[in-house]
């Protein structure tokens, strides 16, 4: 699927106001005098793809709070926002467009590489890029040609020096082939990883192999380090250990057998136990009837003989008033007369109180009692016996008990306390063999982990054969570099052919450090500077071209910075050509307007193609100005907008001063040569009374010097 | 009133029997002094017809204890406690009249000390004639009252009271 990236709009937000640019698919312009911003414009934009820093000039710095960056990945739409003051500071990536940012809540990611302790989850810009493109997150080698070669992270700033090509490095000799050779490797890399000859396949297994690698080497040193340490620590080989082990189950089953028959004989005890406290408790119950039985008998003894007792006591009185009768004689009824004071003595009296029982009554009654007095005897005597026995049978229980509990502790006593030394003995003894065997069992793990690292490394060696073979097969089938290398030749070609250059042969590209060449002779050797830029221009139209035409890892986006540069057509000339590159251009017929126009024109044809392709592309030039010749001879309606006389607004943000302006479309009907491309436009009217102020003073020189228009582009 | 059976310490000769033996035995000290009035004889009438009793008055008195037979403290009467004869002052002077009519013992009266029992020859023949195991048991009692003759009415009263209250609680 082909990628694209789309600019929309650059924002800067500023205090007051935002300072904003809007972008069209296809060729954007802009253009103005020196030193008004346009490249800052472009060093934003290259900021918030990623670069590494953004050079503050005092106007920005004055007015400007962050940047933002709407733009169209593949599909989708994204707001990028980054501090412009702090560039370490993560980028906050909005899913929509900017006007839309207050609904979303935005992800943030680390602008570099470098892990940040500070957000320590965080993804990586770069990485967010190529997702978004569509394009595979891969690592290069840093050394091509080493298979265990240290892979590094490829970069959207590594893909993305081929879209923006910066002021400075346009037409330079460095432009292709940096002095430095890790530099050019890269480079190399690079190239490959846009043309799918490095596919990502290759990389993610060169990636595979490498860390595979890695870890065999790790696990090598871990085995003989390993090897080591239990050879010298006496660990056990592991037959020895299993032997062990074999050991110790055996004498823990023979325990474990012991300690089941132990429990069993408990069980027996244990009933003998119960049936004499059975037995005891039957003792008790006999014993507290017969004590109850005994009370009883005693009590009724008691008794019988308190009765006995008084049938005796009222015999002997019986006998004595029989025998107090004979003395003394019956008791008369008559009265006599007191002698002394002869009031009549009454007996009456006395027998209200006492009887006078007739002898033959009494002796009655003493035979009564006396037999009865011989009953209650027999019966105390009776009653006395029974008590004896329950006397006897109290004291057999008595001692029926005592030998009960003398058993009974004996029991208790005499054998479960060996009984239980003899457990404890046995489970402790278990308890050490589980233990040991416990420890046999890790030690026999870490034998077997041992072991396992052999297997492992061979099975790594097998995965590494296979890697390098699915490798080899991937690069076979991959586009063969030749290929690729002559189909760029190709469009350069046709490109030079329509810029019309003298004699444009021997065009190739150089198959090891993929410089383009002219004439047979490499980028860098070309003498001439316009020339340089010439190719230079052609050399990104190419990449352009061959993504129309294929799918490569590039999308579609271009930055040039100052496409005039050493074409010695603008009025002021900020690069000057060199005495010998002077000569050259003069040779070369750089600064004919014709071949500047024919760049433009070229671009713009590109640009249309890919529209009729149904396809995005965007390309965003810069130049000072563009000679009045020239822009009448381009299709007029380009330059008739923006021409240096009638660019008259300025986006305040962006340019050193209000009476710096950037090309600006006072109407937005940009200049369409066919239907595609549009020429930058700026915003419109701006109300800004400071702007207006500024505007005003239109032609005159800056106020302050110009912002230096550094190079920004990250360097690898 | 008639009971089925006849109650012995009601029967008259019994009594009129037991209270010669008293008159007999402690009308008169060894030196001649008269002891036996109404208050002492209703006491010491009492006290032999419950000789556990008698008993816990000697211990009172410091008069030592005597050995009673089995057949008198074990029975079912030494656990009871049947005190109304003692507030029945009729039925002794009842049983002194019989006495006195039949000149088995006489009343003398000293001046102060009011009216005493004395025996008569006839009375102490009378005493001597009676027989049996129950009489002889009496006169052992009378000769160890004796010792509290010396003791007067009130205190032995006291004394008294003071068994019979410890037995009922």
């Amino acid at each position: 699927m082909a990628s694209s990236i789309l600019i929309n709009h650059l924002i800067v937000v500023g205090r007051n106001k935002n300072y904003k640019v809007d972008f069209n698919p296809g060729v954007n312009i802009i253009y103005g005098d020196s030193a008004t911003g346009k490249s800052s414009i472009l060093n934003l934009i290259d900021y918030l793809l990623g670069a590494k820093s953004f050079s503050l000039y005092p106007e920005i710095e004055a007015v400007a709070r962050y940047a933002v960056l709407d733009v169209t990945l593949n599909e989708d739409r994204y707001t990028i926002k980054r501090d412009i003051f702090n560039p370490t500071k993560p980028i906050e990536v909005f899913p929509c467009e900017y006007s839309k940012v207050e609904e979303y809540k935005p992800k943030k990611y680390l602008p570099n590489f470098k892990p940040n302790s500070n957000y320590p989850d965080m993804g990586f810009y770069s990485e967010f890029l190529f997702d978004a493109l569509n394009f595979s997150n891969v690592k290069i080698k840093e050394a091509p040609t080493k298979d265990d070669s240290k892979l590094v992270r490829l970069s959207f700033r590594d893909l993305f020096k081929y879209c923006y090509v910066d002021q400075d490095d346009l037409g330079s000799k460095k432009f292709l082939r940096p002095d430095n050779y890790s530099l050019q490797a890269r480079f190399g890399e690079v190239f490959k990883y846009i043309f799918n000859t490095l596919d990502s396949n290759v990389s993610s297994l060169d990636n595979q192999i490498s860390a595979k690698s890695k870890e065999r080497k790790k696990l090598d040193k871990t085995f003989t380090t390993v090897s080591d340490f239990l050879r010298e620590s006496e660990f056990g080989s592991m037959p020895a250990l299993d032997n062990e082990i074999t050991i110790i189950d055996k004498e823990a089953g023979e325990l474990q057998d012991k300690l089941k028959q132990l429990n069993t004989s408990q069980t027996v005890d244990e009933e003998v136990y119960k049936s004499i406290k059975a037995v005891l408790s039957d003792i008790a119950l006999n014993k507290k009837a017969l004590l109850q039985n005994m009370q009883e008998a005693e009590l009724k003894i008691d008794r019988f003989t308190r009765l006995k007792n008084e049938y005796l006591n009222d015999i002997a009185k019986f006998k004595a008033s029989l025998a107090a009768k004979e003395v003394i004689g019956e008791v008369s009824k008559e009265s006599t007369l007191c002698p002394v004071c002869d009031n009549s003595l009454e007996v009456d009296a006395a027998l209200e109180k006492f009887d006078i029982n007739p002898n033959d009554k009494i002796n009655y009654e003493i035979n009564v009692l006396k037999r009865r007095a011989k009953d209650t005897k027999s019966l105390v005597s009776d009653t006395r016996l029974k008590w004896e026995s329950y006397k006897v049978k109290l004291r057999e229980l008595d001692i029926a008990e005592s030998n009960a509990r003398k058993l009974m502790d004996e029991n208790t006593e005499e054998l479960s306390t060996p009984y239980l030394a003899e457990r404890d003995m046995y489970v402790k003894k278990i308890g050490e063999l589980t233990q040991k065997r416990k420890d046999l069992v890790e030690r026999l793990k870490i034998r077997n982990q041992h072991n396992h690292l052999t297997e492992t490394i061979k099975s790594l060696d097998i995965r590494i054969g296979q890697l390098r073979g699915q490798r080899e097969e991937l690069k076979k089938a991959a586009p063969s570099m030749v290929d690729v290398l002559s189909n760029l030749a190709d469009n350069l070609k046709d490109y030079l052919t329509s810029i019309k250059i003298k004699s444009p042969t021997g065009i190739s590209y150089d198959e090891k450090s993929f410089v383009a060449k002219l004439r047979g002779i490499e980028y860098p050797d070309i003498t001439s500077g316009g020339l340089r830029t010439i190719v230079g221009i052609g050399y990104l139209c190419s990449f352009m071209q061959e993504a129309l035409n294929s799918t490569i890892s590039y999308p579609s986006f271009l930055m040039i910075d100052t496409v005039g540069k050493y074409l010695g057509k603008t009025k002021e000339q900020k690069y000057k050509p060199e005495e010998s590159s002077a000569l050259a251009d003069a040779s070369e017929a750089v600064s004919d307007p014709d071949k500047y126009q024919n760049i433009f024109e070229y671009i713009i044809m590109l640009a249309s193609s890919y529209e009729q392709k149904n396809r995005t592309c965007q390309f965003i030039l810069v130049d000072n100005d563009v000679p009045d010749h020239i822009v009448d001879e381009l299709s007029g309606f380009i330059v008739a907008h923006f021409s240096s006389e009638r660019s008259n607004g300025l986006p305040v943000g962006f340019i050193d001063d209000a009476d710096q302006y950037l090309a600006q479309a006072e109407d937005k009907t940009n200049v369409q040569v066919t239907t595609s491309y549009t020429i930058e436009s700026n915003t419109p009217s701006l109300p800004d009374g400071l702007l207006s102020d500024r505007s005003a003073s239109t032609e005159t020189p800056p106020l302050l010097p110009p912002a230096p228009d550094v190079d920004t582009e990250e360097e690898s | 009133m008639s009971l089925p059976y006849i109650e012995p310490d009601y029967d008259i000769h019994l009594n009129l029997a037991i209270v010669l033996v008293i008159i007999h035995l402690l009308s008169v000290t060894n030196r001649g002094t008269l002891k036996i009035n109404n208050e002492r004889l209703h006491i010491f009438l009492y006290l032999l017809k419950n000789p556990v009793k008698l008993n816990g008055v000697l211990n009172a008195l410091g008069k030592g204890s005597i050995l009673l037979n089995e057949q008198s403290t074990f029975s079912v009467s030494s656990i009871s406690s049947n005190v109304d004869s003692l507030f029945d002052r009729a039925a002794l002077k009842s049983l002194i009249s019989i006495l006195i009519t039949k000149k088995l013992i006489q009343v003398v009266y000293k001046n102060k000390d009011g009216f005493f029992y004395k025996i008569t020859e006839q009375g102490a023949t009378a005493v001597d004639n009676l027989s049996g195991e129950y009489v002889y048991e009496n006169k052992l009692l009378c000769e160890k009252l004796k010792g509290v003759l010396s003791f007067s009415e009130s205190q032995l009263n006291q004394a008294l009271n003071q068994v019979i209250r410890k037995e009922s609680m």
